[in-house]
């Protein structure tokens, strides 16, 4: 705990994303109004005790559009980092530890993923299946997943090569049970750190894919359809588009905060205290 | 008829294909092991000795199977071990298990020590969880650790201490036979005569084998009955540790003898010259007898024609031209 304390970025960041997820959760309870009310009296109105951030275009509450905003954005980037860290860790593993031309044919396939600029490679999948948050979730896990692959590869290879997993192989030990408990713990640390970082990622590339149109359709709310609506009126009225932009801001600065403060936690010189050891239960 | 010997290695052949470029073309190999052959007879040790490089840890990890043989054979109890693959291996793993140099990385960080121990049991299905914890109790006790702390992380431990959970953990499945590599050299001299003497009593109570890999000439004389000299692949001299130590015969066992410090300042060095050179390549070793580049007794049947391990009179073997 003193430990916690004394990793502000750590604090800092998991305050942040603590209260934004709560808010999302309780999303229904923190406002009074629908989604879908209009105030056409009060359209582009600036914060007020009636509108706590201001009304959109419609008179919409933005308040209540960037709660179930938070929902979408947030889901989406969880739900697609959460997919492609899987489907990383599984074909990192795998390729690390068969080696060879698994291996290799692998490798190869992950290197034509990041050939592809990430913006064109979702682009292109969006193109492919359409519209819609499901598609928008496999687009963000085409571009995400090459990452884990190859770091939890690195360190498969390295693991591989430690006496400890020579001694599992002269017991007998199947690869599954090496992978599961001699080399996977030592990967859960930087794919944790890695994937919370991601989030922040994802949750820009969903703003972004948004903003251009081609992510969620409206009338579902998400911050960057919002960001990307308001723009049409910056000029009269910057304040829709800004607060959409200072939410996903505020959003991304406390993942990436949180991510880094775990991976000082995490870092791997530190891992000489016995709470980081409970991993081992994984053994049983 | 007497039970056949427990290990007998014959003519074992380690390679290791260099690879080039993108299509990983075969340029070479490296012969790690070439043609070795050894045995060890049950709750024996037999050291093999040989300076860095020879192949002495390639053929330990051969040995458990940690790496395939390219070619010969390994009868372990009279069944060659090298034909077998996957679960038709275990049986064997249980006989035969490995120590290692190291005893910082041979343990998982992140494990119990509990765990660590019972890992061959679960591997192997042996006993429900109560029965492995007290098999574990027994094990630690036997290496001379505390069952209570067995509840610790494997950094907890001290060097000597490790190595002694890493014997601990070997000895689980009851094993005839421990290739010990080098399991000494990481730790300091008096925590090695404590490890050495565990491993003579665990020796004395269990009619353990070991295969003890090492450069230590001091360690290997006190604990091993027999001592195999190995250069560059291949065995150059084998006799009875007493034999070999008076009286050595192979050039280069005589080098690696007088290479070993002397624990008297005043003792003068004997009075044989110092092999020059480095050991040659083992990608490109020497035709006829590897030794002959930097052999004092070299002529030209030891450049064209590689002298063989024969017996002699006195119990050694020997593969020189001119011993």
């Amino acid at each position: 705990m003193k430990r916690l304390l004394r990793n502000p970025s750590l604090l800092i960041g998991g305050t942040i994303v603590v209260i934004i997820v709560l808010l999302a959760i309780a999303a229904p309870w923190v406002t009074t109004y629908q989604l879908e009310d209009m105030d056409m009296r009060n359209r582009f109105s600036l914060p007020s005790a009636e509108h706590w951030l201001g009304t959109d275009n419609f008179g919409r509450d933005l308040w209540t559009r960037l709660l179930y905003g938070a929902r979408i954005s947030i889901g989406v980037a969880v739900v697609s980092v959460g997919l492609a860290a899987i489907i990383g860790t599984l074909v990192g593993l795998a390729a690390g530890y068969f080696g060879g031309l698994f291996d290799l044919i692998v490798m190869r396939i992950v290197d034509v993923f990041l050939g592809f600029p990430p913006l064109i490679m979702a682009l292109t999948v969006v193109a492919a299946l359409g519209p819609g948050v499901t598609n928008l979730m496999i687009a963000l896990t085409a571009v995400f997943w090459t990452e884990y692959a190859r770091v939890v590869r690195a360190i498969t290879l390295s693991q591989r090569e430690i006496d400890y997993v020579a001694a599992a192989q002269a017991v007998g030990a199947s690869w599954a049970r090496i992978l599961v408990v001699h080399i996977l713990p030592n990967c859960l640390g930087p794919i944790t750190v890695l994937a919370t970082l991601g989030i922040g990622t994802a949750i820009v590339a969903e703003s972004g894919l948004s903003f251009l149109g081609i992510g969620v359709e409206p009338p579902t709310p998400t911050w960057g359809w919002t960001l990307s609506y308001g723009m049409r009126f910056l000029r009269a009225d910057p304040w829709m588009s800004t607060i959409a932009g200072l939410c996903i801001m505020l959003t991304v600065l406390g993942f990436n905060l949180f991510g880094d403060g775990l991976r000082d936690l995490l870092d791997p010189r530190r891992i000489t205290s016995g709470r980081r050891g409970r991993r081992g239960a994984i053994a049983e | 008829m007497s039970e056949p010997t427990l290990l007998e290695v014959k003519d074992l052949v380690k390679l290791f294909d260099v690879q080039r470029g993108f299509l990983r073309r075969k340029v070479g190999a490296v012969r790690a092991v070439d043609g070795l052959s050894l045995t060890v007879e049950k709750g024996e040790t037999v050291a093999l000795v040989g300076e860095s490089g020879c192949g002495k840890s390639t053929v330990g990890r051969v040995l458990v199977r940690l790496a395939d043989p390219t070619g010969g054979q390994v009868l372990y109890r009279g069944t060659d071990i090298t034909a077998l693959k996957g679960r038709a291996l275990k049986p064997f793993r249980r006989r035969v298990q490995i120590m290692f140099q190291d005893p910082f990385s041979s343990l998982n960080p992140r494990l119990r020590v509990r765990d660590i121990v019972a890992e061959p049991l679960v591997v192997h299905g042996i006993g429900n969880r109560a029965a492995r914890q007290a098999k574990v109790a027994e094990l630690l006790d036997q290496v001379g650790l505390s069952p209570d702390r067995m509840g610790a992380h494997a950094h907890e431990f001290s060097g000597g201490q490790r190595q002694r959970i890493g014997l601990a953990r070997a000895l689980a499945l009851g094993p005839d036979l421990i290739v010990a590599d080098e399991p000494l050299s990481a730790l300091d001299v008096s925590v090695q005569a404590q490890v050495v003497n565990l491993m003579a009593e665990l020796q004395a109570k269990l009619g353990l084998a070991f295969l003890l890999i090492s450069h230590d000439l001091a360690v290997v004389e006190h604990l091993s009955r027999r001592v195999a000299v190995m250069y560059l692949g291949k065995i150059v001299e084998t006799a009875p540790t007493r034999l070999l130590f008076s009286a050595p015969r192979h050039p280069y066992t005589e080098a690696l003898l007088d290479a070993a410090p002397v624990p008297d300042p005043h003792a003068g060095r004997a009075d044989r010259p110092v092999i020059a050179g480095e050991v040659p390549s083992p990608l490109n070793p020497p035709a006829g007898c590897r030794f002959h580049p930097r052999c004092p007794l070299a002529t030209d049947i030891c450049r064209q024609q590689e002298p063989s391990l024969s017996p002699r009179d006195d119990g050694r073997s020997l593969a020189c031209h001119h011993r």
